[in-house]
């Protein structure tokens, strides 16, 4: 009997897995081909903007965009890649700093790989400090 | 050479507690496979709520180790304490069948990005929890099927075990 319930719970998990994962794909967030222009401004620590430039560019996420234009360095982690560096300014990890990624103003929830290049937006890194 | 129990029991909660900060530090390259809901949840049907106390060396070396920010204080202060709650409160059937451990691990592995993003949900508000929460989903599965595997695996296997070694053999659980 109680195996019997366990079994239905271990179904009722797949099912919710399934249905989770149908979440994850509808929301994921599109990516684009072909030309788009773009913004990129950069903040340091002090808060002083250290660049702000429009690009045009055919990549399809940020990560791609940041690589293309020699604007960051990249550390992969089982996570995936992420920023350690923006303009030559590298986070420094033991002083708890961050590259934090904002699309026209709001923040990004999920890192430069899965982030598309959308033609117009905005895309500010701004070096944080403290987790 | 004879030690009282008490003393043996605080031994092995230290243990226990160095156990957890050695296991995630030696399975972190694997992405949210992790075998410390395993410990934690057979430790507690063993020791009781006495676990918290080993729960509680874990999280002070994560934070000596990895800083005590926000997200120490969201994941590791709230969230492994409540797997030890948990497991106190559903006892019963847990200690009865490896199937339901495994469930239950299972659960609060495909749980835990949603406990993280309700715990920042005050701090970045209902959008930004949602969208952290989704874009986490296939960790949370990750995680999932890695603490129900690894209980199906080894949990009939140690909680035998440990139950046997325990200082509080043949005494009531308290």
């Amino acid at each position: 009997m109680n195996n019997k319930k366990n079994l239905y719970a271990v179904l009722a998990l797949v099912l919710v897995a399934a249905a989770l994962m149908g979440v994850y794909w509808l929301t994921k967030p599109k990516t684009q081909a072909g030309a788009k222009t773009v913004t990129v401004t950069v903040f340091d620590a002090a808060g002083s903007n250290v660049f702000n430039q429009e690009l045009n560019t055919n990549a399809e996420t940020l990560g791609d965009l940041l690589e293309s234009e020699n604007l960051a360095g990249f550390q992969t982690s089982t996570y995936g890649r992420f920023i350690v560096s923006v303009t030559g300014i590298e986070a420094d990890s033991a002083a708890q700093q961050w590259w934090h990624i904002s699309i026209d103003g709001a923040e990004a929830a999920v890192g430069c790989d899965e982030l598309p290049v959308t033609d117009g937006a905005v895309y500010t890194l701004t070096l944080k400090t403290g987790y | 050479m004879r030690t009282r129990p008490q003393t043996r029991l605080l031994v092995t909660l230290a243990l226990t507690g160095t156990l957890l900060f050695v296991l995630q530090i030696v399975l972190q390259s694997l992405p949210n496979v992790e075998g410390v809901s395993l410990l934690i949840i057979l430790s507690t049907l063993v020791f009781g709520l006495k676990t918290l106390y080993s729960v509680t060396l874990f999280v002070a070396l994560e934070g000596l180790f990895y800083g005590f920010d926000l997200w120490w204080f969201s994941g590791y202060c709230v969230l492994w304490p409540l797997l030890c709650l948990l497991t106190h409160w559903f006892r019963k059937p847990l200690m009865a069948n490896n199937l339901t451990r495994a469930v239950f691990s299972a659960v609060f592995g495909l749980c835990f990005g949603l406990g993280y993003a309700l715990l920042r949900l005050p701090l970045v508000g209902f959008y930004g929890a949602f969208s952290y929460w989704v874009a986490g989903i296939p960790f949370d599965l990750v995680h999932m099927a890695g603490n129900f595997v690894l209980m199906l695996l080894l949990g009939n296997r140690l909680l035998p075990l440990m139950k046997a070694h325990s200082p509080l053999a043949n005494k009531s659980n308290p």
